[in-house]
């Protein structure tokens, strides 16, 4: 099995089940603790983002995730129903050479999601965020 | 994640072990306050048995060395795998910690 699909709702505490699904798929598909680890990574980011800013209610939405395995690589679609959010019109993160003090604390988890992928595609249709990370896991 | 706070001489070793995560973050930023909230000067991150570190936890890390600099403490880090290292070689964290081999090490410090 080349695919596995996953649907959260918009509740930090969901994020376990996103740790859970990716070692599921570490394991089966054989990722290196590396490929692992940054995956979840930059899932946790683009997740919490989601949950933290996407939304103006208080309601319960859904988030959807497929993980797709195709040759050497990984390809995640995320899918959600919040605000407009195209992570490639983000500024690009300067903070790298600054001090501690002059450093802020934000920014970090989108220059993650930028750096640990090897390529992002960002669709916005039927109002609904659509945004695709390929990642090569033969490293 | 399991947090284990102990002294050793002047410093205050903290123990990550396991995940340190958006789920979780506020757990570590309770340990560290206790502690700058009794003045101690050297705080030390015992990193060896964490596998996992989100920009959640770090962002705790970089608010508390900043606390720790602004009162003339130390705020140190120690033990991390070369896994934990490539994620403070991105976000530029490589060069604002006092990062060491091990705990010995930053002790003697």
């Amino acid at each position: 099995m080349n695919k596995k699909l996953l649907s959260i709702i918009n509740n930090v505490d969901q994020l376990t089940l996103i740790t859970d699904a990716v070692e599921e798929i570490a394991g089966e598909w054989g990722l290196s603790s590396r490929v692992s680890m940054n995956l979840n990574l930059v899932l946790e980011e683009i997740l919490s983002n989601i949950m933290f800013y996407g939304f103006k209610d208080e309601n319960e939405h859904d988030i959807r995730i497929a993980f797709i395995k195709e040759a050497n690589q990984l390809k995640v679609i995320i899918t959600d129903d919040g605000e407009e959010f195209n992570i490639l019109s983000t500024e690009d993160f300067k903070d790298e050479d600054k001090t501690a003090e002059e450093r802020e604390i934000g920014g970090l988890g989108i220059h993650f999601v930028k750096t640990l992928v090897d390529h992002i595609d960002y669709q916005r249709e039927n109002d609904m965020n659509i945004l695709t990370l390929f990642k090569n896991i033969n490293t | 994640m399991n947090i284990s706070v102990t002294k050793v001489e002047e410093t205050n070793v903290v123990g990550i072990e396991g995940r340190l995560d958006t789920t979780n973050y506020n757990e570590l930023e309770s340990s560290l306050k206790e502690l700058t909230d009794k003045n101690e000067k050297r705080i030390l991150l015992d990193l060896s048995k964490m596998d996992y570190i989100s920009s959640s936890g770090l962002r705790i890390l970089l608010m508390y060395l900043k606390k720790m600099k602004a009162m003339d403490g130390r705020f140190m880090l120690s033990g991390m795998s070369k896994e934990i290292r490539e994620i403070f070689e991105i976000s530029g964290f490589v060069n604002i910690f006092e990062i060491f081999e091990d705990q010995e090490a930053a002790i003697k410090s």
